[in-house]
């Protein structure tokens, strides 16, 4: 068996190993082209963090996110208004200097609304992608990985869940669960994570032969090893993608669900229950439409960006755009 | 059927060989339809045995579909034989429970072709080759250390461990893959076409590389290449591969120099040789014909639709390896013996 | 006659991304082509071998900047636009690829494909187009013909792909073949059918070659004269039997001494260059090769030398070319040890 410290190692090409005589102008080879290597080498999350940051449209989503946010939970503190104050006096009103918003028909203001609306559909859809891609991780690399029996009953369930109407579930079952945002969460990760298994799948399906996962199985790898440190770490970036978008998409359901009256019972309030409330002002006061609808755009849009970025700052092939 | 090939090494008084096949074969199931029965076989590896010696470099040639890659990865059971045994350092692989297998890998390791496949994109070239320590419990720090040791032996600098795969050119990478199958401190290395995808030039430093690292540590390798230039440079001998079988085993100089099968024949005349003179004036046999399909092989002897000598006996009866001299084996029925050329044959 | 069929003269090719230097994948080529002759281009990945010939034809990129002229029979190629390039691809300079895999549209037949070429010149209708596509097909030694004709390009092997590849390179009888590695994904034995029914069928339609590769077995096999190239730039050119038996260029020489040969003495050790090519992004300002060349001097590293005559038939560009030992001591020493 060799014994390294029988030959320390140094980084002169002309004094290699001492077992075998060569002529120096074979020595072993160093480095010669360091040119590639010449900068200061940087931590993975140095070199992720410029990335991020080349990424223009990601700051900008990071920014509007970051913004909203903040909107959200300080927002109602900087008006005297509760989000269900009733003041029948002041209903159907227009944005005014009192209320930035205006006022729904029985007088609340939809401004402290607007926010504590957009809190509810942060939560939402943070909490379901987040479900959803752990699920369909999860569920994605053991059905792509072990395939024979596993493989084919995980796809079963998901070709079956894949074909289900997803707002008719919910609406059933919104009928038996009360409808808090964990709820709402719950249900829709466990409708949507079908999408990111499959994408999960057919890239551990490809990935499993590769020779860098052979290498790994050769040296002894167990199962849990490969898929956690080889396999997911080069599907991450696809996860995070279908992430976002089941970010989006739960918001959009979620309001959908409320629109159609069945989502959370008033007088707590989202952005879909409050579009779903200015459907009759939409001559008289459009603004009423348009304004939670266009924080709903304006939430998918930034996290649709902010998953861009994630992606490729993750992705060490990536080049840094200087 | 037992192969008798004569220890290479004489300082090794040990009777048991390093590693031992015995009759291994490796079939592929075909698939179709929706309940995915099995149609046909894929007959990758049909009925390989060998024995290597310690210390010893033993070359596998063959084109495509010979199955000397499956047979690499079926020694090493990172493909599982369908039947057959292997055995390392008198210990049977094949019938190695899971933890034992875990165990037998650190006296079995692999290099990979593809310098670009080979390596995880997403792990600093440090953590490539310290993971098999690390899985076999070594510390992290520990781990890297010895990593950057062995960067160190193939020329490497290990301050560059952090770095990842794609800052590195092709024959780097190589390098990188051999160190990572070095630091479990193996017996046996199996190479699988280790240098067929790098430039000329860089090929000619990592085969020296090999043979440094041979010496130095002591270890015994079954080299796996289509390029016979190569393998007549580092093996000491050789198994030539045909559609999962082989059909000639020999030591190096006899098999260059005296050839027994006619495909060992008719592949040795189809290289180019970088001499204008030689080219001009050598006699070629150009073998007419595709290499047929491994799912679908001819009967009888799998050679035989493109072997410019076959006869009937051929396409009934598929000729078992035997011996013409102590270390010379060959499976055919009319092997070219006593100096019989095969160009000679087919004018 | 004795202008000959192509002339390029000061040949550069360079790409530009978007905040990244010029890559100069090619730095200056200037070399001619006889009628009936074939040239071998020899170089490793990134020597600019293959991107001198697709440049020619048009087939790189808007990124790519090209320079210098190519005059293809009195016609200066690089002057034509993509509509006037398309009368002579395919049928004055056809051009066979390295990949058989992805050289043919997977959706149409191989006939179809050979007959479209034919087609598209003009020398012939659809009837008689795939008439002599399978004639062809025969020509190369494709079995069955009549058959293969019709057969999509997954029914075929690699070998035979290949085949068909040179059956449409000389549909229409062209006056240049260009081969681009024409067999580096094949098998050894089906290398050498390849290498055989292509060279078979440049003299029956009486074309001249250029035969791009890595593999000095089959430069000394098939080509009259060669250049290998090395950073961009052709560093030697001579004969074949010349550069065998008396390279001149320090690269040419290390290449030669880093191949293990059938031929070979059997325990030597090999003699690699040591350190690896430059890459096309950063040249050095002096010679490419010089970080690697046992024979480098102080005025290497500062300028590159000029491809000089040393004598009939055979140039080399190096400052110290003088200085190198004669070949045939360099071999016997070889063999000596």
């Amino acid at each position: 068996m060799a014994d390294l410290t029988k030959e320390p190692p140094t980084h002169d090409a002309a004094t290699s190993s001492t077992a075998v005589s060569n002529t120096p102008a074979v020595a072993i080879e160093h480095l010669d082209d360091t040119t590639a290597l010449a900068e200061k080498p940087q931590s993975f999350g140095q070199q992720a963090w410029k990335r991020f940051v080349s990424h223009r449209l990601a700051i900008l989503g990071a920014v509007i996110l970051v913004l909203l946010v903040l909107a959200f939970y300080i927002g109602p503190l900087l008006r005297p208004y509760e989000f269900d104050e009733i003041n029948v006096l002041k209903r159907a009103q227009g944005p005014s200097r009192e209320h930035w918003f205006g006022t729904d028909d029985i007088g609340r203001d939809l401004f402290v609304r607007a926010m504590r609306g957009g809190q509810f559909s942060i939560r939402i859809s943070l909490i379901t992608a987040l479900l959803a891609a752990l699920l369909g991780g999860f569920f994605g690399a053991v059905s792509g990985y072990f395939s024979g029996i596993t493989d084919t009953a995980i796809t079963f369930v998901i070709n079956i869940l894949l074909s289900i109407n997803a707002i008719a579930i919910l609406l059933i079952l919104s009928i038996k669960f009360e409808m808090t945002s964990l709820v709402i969460a719950v249900l829709i990760a466990s409708l949507s994570w079908t999408r990111g298994a499959r994408v999960v799948r057919a890239l551990v399906l490809q990935f499993k032969e590769r020779d860098f996962v052979l290498a790994a199985k050769a040296a002894g790898a167990t199962a849990p090893r490969i898929i956690l440190r080889h396999l997911m770490p080069n599907i991450l970036g696809a996860l995070l993608v279908e992430a976002t978008l089941l970010a989006g998409t739960a918001i959009i359901l979620e309001s959908t669900l409320s629109f159609l009256g069945l989502g959370v019972l008033p007088p707590e309030t989202t952005l879909g229950t409050l579009i779903a409330d200015a459907k009759g002002s939409i001559d008289t006061n459009p603004a009423r439409v348009l304004i939670p609808g266009g924080i709903v755009t304006l939430i998918v849009l930034a996290i649709n960006f902010l998953g861009d970025g994630l992606r490729d700052a993750l992705d060490p092939t990536q080049e840094i755009e200087a | 059927m037992t192969d008798t090939a004569p220890r290479t090494n004489l300082d090794k008084a040990t009777g048991t060989p390093l590693l031992q096949v015995d009759d291994l074969v490796t079939h592929f199931p075909i698939r179709a339809g929706l309940l995915k029965r099995t149609v046909g076989w894929v007959q990758a590896v049909n009925g390989v045995s060998l024995r290597v010696q310690p210390n010893e470099t033993v070359g596998i040639v063959g084109e495509s579909g010979c199955g000397k890659t499956t047979l690499g990865r079926s020694i090493l059971r990172l493909i599982e034989p369908t039947s057959g045994k292997v055995y390392i350092k008198g210990e049977e692989v094949t019938a190695a429970s899971n933890s034992r297998l875990r165990e037998l890998r650190r006296d079995m390791q692999m290099v990979f072709q593809d310098p670009y496949a080979s390596l995880n994109p997403r792990m600093p070239i440090h953590d490539i080759v310290s993971e098999p320590l690390q899985i076999h419990g070594t510390p992290k720090s520990e781990a890297r250390e010895k990593a950057g040791e062995y960067l160190a032996a193939v020329g490497l600098l290990p301050e560059h461990g952090n770095r990842y795969p794609h800052e590195f050119s092709g024959g780097q990478r190589q390098r990188v893959g051999i160190a990572r199958a070095l630091t479990l401190e193996p017996d046996l290395i199996v190479l699988d076409e280790p240098v067929s995808a790098l430039d000329v030039s860089i090929q000619a430093q990592v085969i020296n590389l090999l043979e440094d690292l041979q010496d130095r540590f002591d270890l015994t390798y079954l080299f796996i290449a289509h390029d016979l230039s190569v393998v007549r440079h580092i093996s000491d001998r050789v198994v030539v591969m045909y559609l999962g079988n082989v059909v000639e085993i020999a030591d190096r100089d006899t098999l260059y120099d005296e050839p027994a099968h006619p495909y060992t024949q008719a592949l040795l005349s189809a290289i180019p040789v970088p001499d204008p003179e030689i080219e001009a004036t050598r006699d070629r046999v150009v073998l007419q014909g595709d290499i047929p399909s491994p799912a679908n092989p001819p009967s009888g002897c799998r050679f035989r639709t493109r072997c410019p000598i076959a006869t009937d006996l051929c396409a009934e009866e598929q000729p078992a390896l035997t011996e013409l001299k102590p270390g010379h084996q060959v499976a055919c029925h009319f092997p070219l013996v006593d100096g019989a050329v095969l160009s000679d044959l087919v004018k | 006659m004795s202008k000959r069929l192509l002339e390029v003269q000061d040949l550069t090719v360079g790409f530009k991304a978007k905040k990244k230097p010029v890559a100069h994948a090619v730095r200056g080529m200037s070399y001619g082509v006889e009628r009936g002759e074939t040239l071998a281009i020899v170089g490793e990945s990134g020597s600019g071998k293959s991107v001198g010939a697709l440049a020619m034809l048009g087939l790189l990129g808007r990124s790519a900047e090209i320079g210098g002229s190519a005059m293809f029979d009195g016609v200066d190629l690089l002057t034509l636009k993509q509509k006037e390039l398309r009368t002579y691809r395919g049928r004055r300079i056809a051009m066979i690829f390295q990949d058989p895999m992805t050289a043919f549209h997977p959706a149409f037949t191989i006939g179809n494909q050979i007959a479209e070429t034919i087609i598209v010149h003009g020398l012939g209708n659809k009837k008689e187009a795939m008439t002599r596509a399978a004639d062809l097909l025969e020509m190369v030694g494709v079995p069955e013909p009549g058959t293969r004709v019709d057969q999509y390009p997954h029914e075929f092997s690699g070998g035979m792909r290949q085949r068909a590849m040179v059956a449409m390179a000389i549909a229409n009888k062209p006056d240049l073949l260009i081969a681009d590695e024409p067999t580096t994904a094949l098998d050894v034995t089906i290398q050498a059918q390849v290498m055989e029914v292509l060279a078979e069928m440049q003299r029956e339609v009486d074309a001249a070659m250029i035969l791009i590769t890595h593999d000095l077995g089959v430069v000394a096999n098939v080509a009259d004269r060669v250049q290998v190239m090395y950073g961009g730039r052709i560093v030697e050119r001579s004969t074949v039997k010349t550069l065998f038996q008396q390279p001149r260029n320090p690269y040419t020489r290390g290449l030669l001494t880093s191949l293990p040969r059938l031929d070979g003495s059997r325990e030597d050790r090999l003699d690699p260059i040591k350190g690896s090519p430059p890459s096309i992004l950063a040249m050095p300002k002096g010679c490419a090769f010089e970080p690697r060349c046992p024979f480098a001097t102080e005025i290497c590293k500062e300028t590159g030398a000029e491809l000089e005559e040393l004598w009939l038939d055979h140039e080399s560009r190096c400052h110290n070319h003088a200085a190198m030992p004669e070949w045939t001591d360099v071999i016997d020493t070889k063999v000596a040890t």
